[in-house]
Parts: C-alpha cells; structure tokens; sequence
C-alpha cells in the first residue's frame, strides 16, 4: 500500500471505533465460555483467540 | 458472539469428513469467488493478498451466514458470507475478501497479533480496534484501486455503505498529492 498520512491513518481508527462496544461484548462472551470450560470440564481450554 | 457459538456448534455437528466448514458453505460459492478473485486481482494491493494466500495455502470459503468476514487460522482458511439463497455483489464479496485476507496476514505483522483474553480487556479491545483499522485502510486502498484501474463505481458504494467515505476521500487525496 502506498502514502497513506498519519490524518488518513487516523480516519481509519475513527471509521473503526463504533466496533468498541461490540469488541468489550466479544471480550465478556470470551472470559464467560472460558469460565464455563473451567467450571465444567475442570481447565479452561486452549488460550481463547477471537478471529 | 452467539453467531460465532452457532458456527462452533454447527462445525461440532458436521461430519469429521466434511470439514469444519463444509455444512454451511454457500451453495454458489465457486460463482461467487470465481468473479471475486478476478476483480479483486485488478487491484496492486489486491494481488498481493492473493500472492500471500496461494505463498500460505490459505483456502477461501463463502459461508451461508449474514455479512461476515474473518480468518480461521488454525484451518488456513479465510471466509466470506452470504445469506443462503442469495445472490451475493461482486463488488461486495470484494470487500469482505480484501478483509478476510488482510486478517489472515496480519498474523505475520507483530503488531497486529491476535489478541488474548489473558491481556485483559482494554488491551483486547484495543488491539481488536487497531486490527480492525487496519483492514479497513486495506478494503478502501483495495476499493480505490479498482475504481481507478476500472471505472466500477460499484465498488465506492459498497465501501460507503460500511461508513468509509470519509476514510475513501482521506486516501484519495493522499494519492493524488504531489509527491
């Protein structure tokens, strides 16, 4: 990719940004079906990865 | 979240022989892909994703799912969606496979690791963001590409459908700045 400014770097992080909230969503479901797998089956699993 | 513990289910169901992602691939996926490499490789930057996905024996797949992209690295496998049953715009399957391959390439940037819950969740959230920028700057330099090199103008309307004019028109005119 070529000359991409610090300004359009920064517009790419504002474009992205409303994904937040959906990303802290992402982050309790995680930590929630990795307690889950602890509680359950007595570890918790392969480190959980989010694509 | 309860889509991907869907397509976790839905994989759990399927037969070893068919894969983790064969009972809900689109049933028009060899269409759909077929016309999306070619657009896609119209592009520079394009074409060096889809360099990176034959270097890494990365399979592409369309998934029966609402509109949805994203790597599944321990498959090497980089998907699309596409509701059943419908048609899906070439142009659109563009974008979301400029995504998918950005995402898998990623892994090779060590700045743009996938994060880990163990990080804790600022730091989750942050690099899910920083990821997400990121393939967003790839799918608008992707889609100026081929509105430059072939008049689709299609192409700049799916892109402002996700909310990237303003990122489109910052790129843009980085382009064509003097040097």
């Amino acid at each position: 990719m070529k000359n991409v400014s610090q300004t359009t770097l920064e517009l790419s992080r504002d474009a992205t940004n409303r994904h937040a909230l959906q990303f802290s969503k992402d982050y309790d479901g995680v930590v929630r079906a990795s307690g889950f797998m602890q509680e359950n089956l007595g570890h918790s699993g392969p480190a959980p990865r989010m694509n | 979240m309860s889509d991907l513990i869907a397509k976790l289910n839905s994989a759990l169901k399927a037969k070893p022989s068919e894969g983790t992602t064969a009972s809900f691939r689109h049933e028009n996926e060899a269409a759909i892909l077929d016309a999306a490499v070619k657009l896609l490789a119209k592009s520079e930057t394009g074409r060096d994703l889809l360099n990176f996905a034959r270097d890494k024996n990365i399979s592409i797949h369309v998934l029966r799912n609402k509109q949805d992209f994203g790597y599944l690295p321990e498959q090497s496998v980089v998907y699309i969606s596409c509701p059943a049953a419908q048609q899906m715009p070439t142009t659109r399957a563009v974008i979301q496979l400029a995504g998918g391959l950005r995402d898998a390439m990623q892994d090779i940037e060590p700045e743009l690791q996938r994060p880990n819950v163990k990080a804790g969740k600022e730091r989750f959230v942050r690099a899910k963001l920083d990821k997400a920028a990121d393939i967003a700057l790839w799918q608008t330099a992707i889609s100026y590409e081929i509105n430059e090199s072939t008049g689709l103008l299609e192409i700049l309307d799916e892109l402002f459908a996700l909310g990237y004019r303003t990122l489109y028109e910052g790129y843009k005119a980085d382009q064509e700045a003097p040097l």
